[in-house]
């Protein structure tokens, strides 16, 4: 007993030195124009009780390639971003549920479950441009649909959310 | 036959049937699911939420310029510069992917396409605007007005484009599901047909074996019967032959006496044929189908004493000991055939036993069964030779010297067991023989099948 109870102790608290590694840096203060504001659920803030980002504090966390068709292009387009996952591991959120807006307000709950099973994207570029305010700019969540056909139904597609301003953990 | 079966027109329609409803089967169902795939609101919901969405930025842009230009403090110029952003993506959204394709089926791209670039050229105007031009103010709203009222007729266009596109799809549904069940009705029905040419091929199969069986069982008797006729006729014509010579030979000269001998050898021969005759010929039609079972009420006392009778009047110096007190006086049964039996297992007893010994037939009740005994104190049956007594043309070693067919104790036998009972033989070689016919009392035999 006495030499069981150390040994499941260290067993939880194993998840929360991990996370500790992750997010052992602290989030600088972005210099650029902010384009992604995240709150809710996250260990990471700084801006009061939201993470803000500017494009370069975004590529920081690991730039990432993703190929595939989307129901509103024609064509294999070439995003470049951020994987979702990485993303808010950075803030070290804890949530179920993420809620996603848009510039025009446009909101969809998307579950955490999808970024840990797919690698989907938060692109800021579409075949070496970035993506643009006055299309789908600046950000777009972009899901592997190509990748995995079960992707392609309604449900997920709701999800690809564009001219994405923020996010909140839930 | 079998061949013959899967070569017969029936057989190969319904089968053919059955491959073609299959086919049409699995078409229908393919288009069914194709039909309920279309039948999926989803690109049709998102067109119209794209277009409604269109319609309401633009809106939102023209009342963020008014507001702008007309000195509203809440409103500043990047404001404006997000809102018309906003406008043109949800305008750029038509121009790729889905739904530039169903706005291209909708033949309503190339309308729409000027109203989207007329938005995009607007672009220096939006940049530089200033409050209280309102000017630009006319102008932007000259774009932005009839461009909301293009995507309300574009919304309503596609609302009721969805809507027969829906209603067609239902009634394509309703018809394919209905064809559904005509094919699958299809299926059944030559399944039901197959199921029925099989059956009666079968049945036909059977029938053919048996009557083949039947035919095999009817040549071979025959061919037996032919070589017993030769056999078993030759004495008795031989005495008749010698009698005839010596009557011939002697004429006139003949005493009467002598004559009576001579004509009752003749008669005796003549009439001993006569029985082998009748006896085979019935036998014979018994296993033709012929003869069939006709059972009634019979009183099987009287039947006996009747039978007993003539057997005493042909040969009165026989003993005859009848005992028929323990039977029913009603009997089902069918007096005609038991009759043919009894009678052939008397006949026996009486050309197997010595003039002296006594030939007794006695009737009684076991349990639910009519026994019906003949017992003489004849020849007798080896031992060894007792399982094959009933078998048809069997004679046995201690009948040799004596003139049969070997048929009177199987025809006996198959007329026991059409009465649902069969016949049984107990015997000491040299001490005599019983024969028992045993049938259900009371309850109608079991028909001829």
């Amino acid at each position: 007993m006495p030499v069981r109870l150390p040994a499941f102790a260290l067993l939880l608290l194993m998840p929360l030195a991990l996370f500790a590694g992750v997010s052992a840096q602290e989030l600088p203060k972005p210099a650029g124009k902010i384009i992604l504001t995240i709150s809710g659920k996250i260990s990471q803030k700084n801006a009061g009780d939201s993470a803000v980002f500017d494009r370069a504090a975004l590529e920081s966390i690991g730039k990432h390639v993703l190929l595939t068709t989307t129901n509103w292009t024609d064509g294999v387009k070439r995003f470049e971003g951020v994987l979702m996952r990485d993303l808010l591991a950075r803030v070290g959120a804890s949530g179920v549920v993420v809620s996603a807006t848009a510039l025009n307000d446009y909101t969809v709950d998307i579950p955490v479950s999808d970024f840990q099973r797919y690698d989907v994207l938060l692109a800021f570029s579409m075949d070496g441009k970035d993506l643009q305010p006055s299309d789908k700019g600046p950000l777009w969540i972009v899901y592997p649909r190509d990748r995995h056909p079960e992707l392609n139904n309604a449900q997920h597609e709701a999800r690809w959310i564009w001219q994405l301003r923020t996010l909140t953990v839930r | 036959m079998t061949v013959r079966l899967f070569k017969s027109q029936a057989f190969l329609l319904s089968v053919g049937a059955i491959v073609v409803f299959l086919i049409s089967l699995i078409f229908a169902s393919y288009r069914l699911v194709h039909i309920e795939r279309s039948l999926d609101p989803d690109t049709t919901e998102d067109m119209l939420w794209a277009i409604t969405q269109a319609q309401f930025e633009s809106l939102r842009f023209a009342d963020s310029v008014n507001r702008f230009i007309n000195g509203d403090t809440m409103v500043q110029q990047s404001d404006v510069a997000l809102r018309y952003d906003i406008l043109r993506s949800r305008l750029s959204l038509f121009e790729t992917g889905e739904p530039k394709r169903y706005l291209l089926q909708l033949s309503a791209l190339g309308e729409l396409e000027r109203y989207i670039n007329a938005t995009s050229d607007m672009e220096p105007e939006v940049q530089a605007i200033a409050r209280g031009n309102t000017l630009a103010e006319t102008q932007i709203r000259a774009t932005a007005q009839p461009l909301a009222m293009h995507l309300r007729d574009l919304a309503n266009k596609t609302m009721l484009r969805e809507r027969d596109r829906a209603r067609a799809l239902r009634d394509d549904r309703g018809r394919t599901v209905i064809e559904l069940s005509g094919y699958m009705l299809g299926v059944l029905l030559s399944g039901a047909v197959l199921v029925g040419v099989l059956v009666r091929s079968r049945r036909d199969v059977m029938r053919a074996e048996e009557s083949l069986h039947r035919q095999q069982e009817l040549s071979r008797m025959y061919r037996t019967l032919v070589s017993m006729v030769t056999h078993q006729f030759g004495s008795p014509l031989a005495v008749i032959d010698s009698s005839a010579q010596r009557i011939l030979r002697r004429g006139t000269a003949m005493s009467s006496e002598e004559i009576t001998t001579r004509t009752t050898y003749i008669r005796d021969a003549v009439s001993g044929l006569m029985r082998m005759m009748q006896i085979t010929l019935n036998a014979a039609r018994l296993d033709e189908g012929e003869l069939s079972l006709r059972p009634e009420e019979t009183d099987l006392r009287r039947l006996i004493d009747s039978l007993c009778d003539r057997y005493q009047q042909t040969e009165p110096e026989r003993r005859l000991i009848v005992d028929t007190a323990g039977l029913p006086p009603h009997v089902y049964c069918d007096p005609t055939l038991i009759e043919q039996a009894l009678s052939n297992l008397i006949s026996n007893a009486l050309k197997f036993s010595g003039e002296a010994a006594p030939v007794r037939i006695y009737g009684r009740v076991e349990g639910d069964s009519i026994l019906l005994s003949v017992e003489d104190k004849g020849v007798g049956i080896p031992a060894d030779e007792l399982p094959y007594v009933f078998k048809e043309f069997f004679r046995a070693r201690t009948a040799e010297s004596v003139i049969g067919t070997g048929i009177g104790l199987s025809f006996a036998r198959n007329i026991a067991r059409l009465h649902g009972g069969d016949i049984e033989v107990s015997s000491v070689e040299g001490a005599g023989s019983t024969f028992t016919i045993h049938f259900p009392f009371g309850k109608p035999p079991a028909q001829r099948s």
